[in-house]
């Protein structure tokens, strides 16, 4: 299954449910129309779970879940599975990891996209994204306006916002994955299952528990630190603004040239 | 009432004021600065939006009280069962989905695939004590 297929069947939730403003996006409604029981109790290893019945289907979400825009993505990830999974699989269970797996292929990942558009439609999300230059604080208004998480708008934005950034996902200290920005050819270093660069603001936070506020988030580091120079080409600054969540001891680090 | 009768009931009355003859009456519209074809169609997706709602309410009330229901019954069989868990886990799931896939289930404890297998079993007793209940109705 393709990608945009993830995402043309949220739009067309949305479409059939005849939701055209961001407050009328209402997960536990949406969940409830198509007969889908939703419960809270504390889970061990997972954020979410969905079971499926044969008319009807059960999402479990983990009480433990401190953010809101966290628990709702959960949800819409959930309901991604019902909608795009449900004629093969009974029992999903999710995790932190799967939750933030944004890598192609896996029916997580589609799960992700399918609960990013449901959560944040392109159309509003452009419109409010592309309004403004790109800096942390939109993508902390863009949360709060879609009431979801930061990590998640950031990888939205990343796809269709106006102005290009590189996503990398650290977690226990090893680089994970990287995502590079469409129409932008600037090269990685080569970093998968090594530690973030030594000057990396991610490193700071892996090394020394360094965690910037709000006002100090946009970081100047170099340039090569993330990406290898060209020949002759001199060093130069980027921006890093690393979000950090340490119960999951991950960073992601958003890094863009100004 | 039922919450399907109050649907269709509901339905029937959305009908008749969109049947209202009054609503042809042009001048009204004109008078009063109104596109009659936009506001018929605000008012026809306004409506559209409350039934909409009105299914999701009643949906959640019911499954809400087939899930008390469902809870009650499954405390009862749980304490008579005997054996693995992840064996009754993967009996059940073999008989009753024989296209069953295990995504994750290595993940989980003991602990979790009970609770595991209580939600497969609650949705099986609800859909059966839905079934009944449509049945009798």
């Amino acid at each position: 299954m393709s990608l945009i297929k993830s995402v043309l069947t949220a739009q067309k939730l949305l479409h059939d449910l005849l939701i055209e403003n961001i407050n009328d996006i209402d997960l536990y409604e949406i969940a409830s129309y198509y007969d889908i029981i939703v419960q809270h109790l504390p889970l061990k290893n997972a954020d979410g779970r969905i079971v499926f019945g044969k008319n009807k289907a059960i999402i479990s979400l983990n009480t433990n879940i401190l953010y809101e825009g966290r628990k709702r993505f959960t949800l819409a990830h959930e309901l991604g599975h019902y909608f795009l999974h449900r004629k093969n699989i009974t029992i999903h269970n999710d995790d932190a990891l799967t939750l933030e797996t944004f890598r192609n292929g896996s029916q997580e990942t589609e799960a992700n996209q399918f609960a990013s558009e449901l959560l944040m439609p392109s159309g509003l999300f452009s419109s409010n994204a592309n309004s403004k230059p790109f800096s942390p604080k939109l993508l902390g208004e863009l949360s709060d306006l879609f009431h979801t998480s930061i990590t998640s708008v950031a990888f939205k934005y990343q796809e269709i916002g106006n102005y290009p950034i590189f996503i990398f996902y650290s977690k226990d200290n090893k680089v994970e994955y990287w995502k590079p920005p469409q129409d932008i050819f600037i090269k990685v270093k080569d970093i998968k299952n090594l530690p973030p660069p030594s000057g990396s603001v991610a490193t700071e936070y892996f090394s020394e528990g360094t965690i910037y506020t709000k006002e100090e988030s946009k970081q100047y580091i170099n340039k090569s630190e993330w990406f290898e120079l060209n020949y002759n080409e001199q060093d130069s600054l980027v921006c890093e603004y690393c979000i950090v969540t340490k119960k999951y001891n991950n960073a992601l680090s958003i890094v863009w040239v100004e | 009432m039922k919450p399907n009768n109050i649907i269709e009931h509901y339905n029937k009355l959305s009908s008749e004021a969109f049947q209202d003859e009054s609503s042809d009456n042009l001048d009204i519209y004109n008078e009063l600065g109104i596109d009659k074809e936009d506001y018929l169609a605000f008012k026809l997706k306004f409506v559209k939006r409350l039934k909409i709602k009105i299914k999701a309410k009643s949906n959640r009330l019911k499954n809400q009280e087939l899930l008390e229901l469902a809870l009650l019954k499954l405390k009862e069989i749980i304490d008579c069962r005997l054996g693995s868990t992840k064996e009754k886990l993967e009996a059940l799931i073999s008989k009753n989905y024989p296209q069953f896939q295990f995504r994750n289930l290595e993940k989980l404890d003991d602990d979790d695939i009970r609770e595991a297998l209580n939600e497969i079993d609650i949705i099986d007793f609800i859909e059966q004590i839905d079934k009944l209940d449509n049945v009798a109705h």
